[in-house]
């Protein structure tokens, strides 16, 4: 039985998709962040992150689903059109920034443990280029590439997890509350935009079958992530031990160079690394993708596929500006730091539009 | 258009090969030992050893002449620039990928360089974290270049069969420099101790030994037994294998399951009952922060099963004797292990069972467990250890054959 495809998603292929955008982040620079601000509770953190990106999400669901609309749609009907530029073009800088200054941490992965010799630029130019073959595919390949592509990931995941199962130990997650509680709790707010995405991703609702289709797969995908980037920065913990583990530059690819299976079958990590790549470009496309249709709409305008290429080459050119990755690390602070601002208060304001314009229309009426 | 899509992919297979970091499998050296020495002006001297391909493999036939391995030696200020000028003598390119052995001179791991040479290797992409640490009570360079193992032609064979070995008897610990990394601010790590030298000695107790002690003839020159104790990133002393066997007994998670050991006869004080003893559940750690000195319970359960009794004895028909023996096996580890105790805390003021981790437990944050001051508290601290074995089996007869003279 051949279903004729529609162009649009349903639940399965957004549920991955979702997951492929946020749980990678389990193995990226973020453990980093989160090590540094949690030391060795990290993994508590993605749990708090859930916990307070879901008060937005609470509050942003209802009004979709009351107009029907995605994210964007809904700020310029709420907004008004010179207010709703304004918040787009703010979105749109929020995840430019983020894709750029991504992008470019993950080639730095890519070139410090793995090809130290292949010039940067070559790098970043190439992993861009397949980003942009991916997105200018269409939204509906990206969706059905992560669903076909998320039960690898998630087998290798559980592979590596198994294969450094013997040297960990649950003893290192002690003391519980790492830094104590107050800390944990302010972190975990200051940082949560690093699951903002799942706010982002609400932009994507015109491209699914149904309302309810979107709330599920967002529900089911964000949990399953979480979950996972918190269970990956428990064995980071588990294996290295705080603090030996704060000195890591990139937790997972120096985990995969821990796995072994029996005595035998050692230097796993090349096998990891190629699964990771397949994660990181699909994540990027979707990036891209999202950069681009959040472009076109701050514009209004309707075709916006044709912007996938200049945007490529704009945050390739951004994101060689800076030398190395520390320099890097700061920015990205700085941008997760606003990201949460916007992620939390974006979805307040458009309930407090929403509550106004109500009670005007019913005075009205 | 369509000319370029169809002639992209193939532009791609030629760029995303990787050909900026190709190596060719023919031209790399894989260092499979490597020996840190101590030279003048905080530099080290590392030695190498390169393994050839050909020996021991299907192409013997074309290298006869060839010897397994080729060792060679560079004094440099770190690790990387050694092998950066190692490259002037040896003719294919060295990689540290297949490194599982390092080896450290003791004279070395005694300075406070050692942590440098260490810490810093580490940032280098072909550096593992799983490399075994042994510290050498000789020069790295005469340790790597005395070890010619007769029945392993391959350097890296024999030191992955040793490892296994090492890690079943349990008279050196399973030292890696992921382990290190854990333990730096004050907990005891033990590194493996060897060496080629010997001052044989003679002992009734057949694992009282360090490297070089153990009395051989004939065999490999390499002796591996014992720890070297680490504290700070510093080597501050010595055990000997049977502490060694102890100190792991005492940890939480058992790396070897199941060594044999000998514990003195409790019926004829001359001979000793030859035992194996197999860690079925982990050890069972009780720290009570809250009492000054501090409280620590360690329970160690084991199964015993007793292998040779040389002086004939009946302990496995005679439920009397059986529980005599138990006693004996009993009341000997725990001697040896509050000897052991007292040592760590007298001698090293720290301890290396990992009993820290259970001292962690005991608090919610990790700023109130560094001002708790673990390894200061576990100095006073009042231990007390109880081993629980229980005999398992006798060997396969009821008892020993007896002499029935007219």
């Amino acid at each position: 039985m051949i279903k004729i495809s529609d162009g649009k998603l349903g639940v399965k292929e957004f549920t991955a998709l979702v997951f492929v955008t946020i749980a990678i982040k389990g193995t990226d620079t973020t453990p980093d962040l989160l090590i540094y601000a949690g030391m060795n509770a990290s993994w508590v953190l993605p749990i708090f992150f859930t916990v307070f990106i879901f008060i937005p999400l609470l509050i942003l669901f209802p009004l979709m689903k009351k107009h029907d609309q995605g994210l964007l749609e809904l700020i310029f009907r709420l907004a008004g059109k010179k207010v709703g530029i304004l918040i787009c073009f703010l979105l749109f800088l929020v995840i430019l920034s983020s894709t750029t200054v991504n992008s470019r941490s993950y080639i730095d992965i890519i070139n410090t443990m793995y090809y130290p010799l292949t010039p940067l630029t070559l790098q970043y130019f190439l992993f861009l280029m397949v980003c942009y073959f991916i997105a200018k595919r269409g939204f509906e390949s990206i969706g059905r590439a992560s669903s076909v592509m998320v039960w690898y990931l998630v087998v290798s995941g559980i592979i590596l997890l198994f294969s450094v199962w013997k040297k960990s130990h649950w003893l290192n997650l002690f003391p519980l509350a790492g830094p104590g509680i107050i800390p944990l709790l302010r972190d975990g707010a200051a940082y949560s935009s690093i699951f903002g995405e799942i706010v982002l991703l609400a932009v994507f609702l015109p491209f699914l079958r149904s309302y309810q289709d979107f709330r599920k797969a967002s529900l089911i995908g964000f949990g399953f992530s979480a979950f996972w980037v918190a269970i990956l920065c428990a064995f980071y913990t588990m294996v290295f031990d705080y603090p030996s583990v704060e000195y890591l530059n990139y937790p997972y690819h120096q985990l995969t160079r821990v796995a072994s299976l029996g005595g035998l079958i050692t230097h796993l990590d090349a096998i990891f690394l190629g699964f990771w790549v397949i994660a990181s470009v699909l994540h990027f496309s979707i990036y891209l993708y999202m950069t681009a249709y959040i472009f076109a709409r701050t514009l209004r305008l309707d075709a916006f596929e044709p912007l996938l290429l200049p945007l490529t080459g704009l945050i390739l050119l951004i994101g060689l500006i800076p030398d190395n990755i520390i320099t890097l690390n700061q920015s990205r602070e700085f941008v997760i730091f606003s990201a949460s601002a916007i992620v939390f208060f974006l979805p307040l304001f458009l309930w407090g539009l929403d509550r106004w314009k109500g009670r005007r229309q019913s005075e009205k009426a | 258009m369509r000319k370029l899509s169809f002639l992209l992919p193939w532009v791609f297979m030629l760029i995303l090969t990787a050909c900026g970091d190709r190596a060719e499998l023919e031209d790399l050296g894989h260092v499979v030992v490597l020996g840190v020495d101590k030279a003048e002006d905080h530099q080290v001297a590392v030695t190498f050893q390169i393994a050839n391909p050909q020996v021991g493999s299907t192409s013997q036939a074309s290298a006869e002449n060839e010897p397994p391995s080729d060792i060679l030696t560079i004094t440099a200020p770190d690790i990387v620039s050694a092998k950066e000028l190692a490259q002037s003598v040896a003719s294919r390119k060295l990689n540290f990928t297949h490194l599982n052995t390092m080896i450290i001179s003791e004279e070395l791991a005694r300075t406070k360089q050692f942590h440098h040479v260490i810490a810093s290797s580490t940032g280098d992409r072909e550096m593992r974290r799983e490399i075994h640490i042994i510290i050498s009570k000789e020069k790295a360079s005469e340790f790597i270049h005395a070890n010619k193992p007769k029945l392993e032609t391959r350097p890296h064979k024999y030191y992955a069969f040793m490892q296994d070995r090492w890690r079943d008897i349990g008279f050196v610990p399973d030292a890696t420099i992921n382990r290190y990394f854990e333990r730096l601010s004050g907990e005891l790590f033990l590194a493996i101790y060897a060496t080629t030298t010997r001052s044989p000695k003679h002992e009734k107790d057949e694992d009282q030994y360090l490297a070089g002690q153990v009395p051989q003839q004939g065999g490999d020159p390499v002796q591996v037994m014992g720890s070297a104790v680490f504290k700070f990133g510093q080597m501050i002393g010595t055990l000997t294998g049977e502490e060694t066997r102890i100190a792991l007994f005492l940890r939480p998670k058992a790396v070897n399951r199941s060594v044999v050991a000998s514990y003195p006869d409790p019926r004829k004080k001359d001979f000793r009952v030859t035992v194996r003893l197999l860690r079925v559940s982990p050890t069972d750690v009780k720290i009570n922060v809250h009492k000054d000195p501090t409280e620590v319970k360690v329970r160690v359960p084991l199964k015993v099963q007793v292998i040779q009794i040389p002086s004939l004895v009946d302990y496995v028909l005679d439920l009397k004797y059986q529980e005599q023996l138990k006693r004996a096996i009993k009341e000997s580890l725990e001697s040896k292990a509050n000897a052991l105790v007292k040592k760590t805390q007298e001698q090293f003021a720290s301890e290396p069972f990992k009993w820290y981790l259970f001292a962690r437990k005991e608090f919610w944050t990790m700023k109130d467990y560094r001002e708790y001051q673990w390894e200061k508290k576990y100095t006073e601290a009042k231990v007390q250890i109880e081993f629980m074995p229980s005999i398992e089996s006798f060997g396969k007869q009821f008892k020993p054959p007896q002499i029935h003279e007219q």
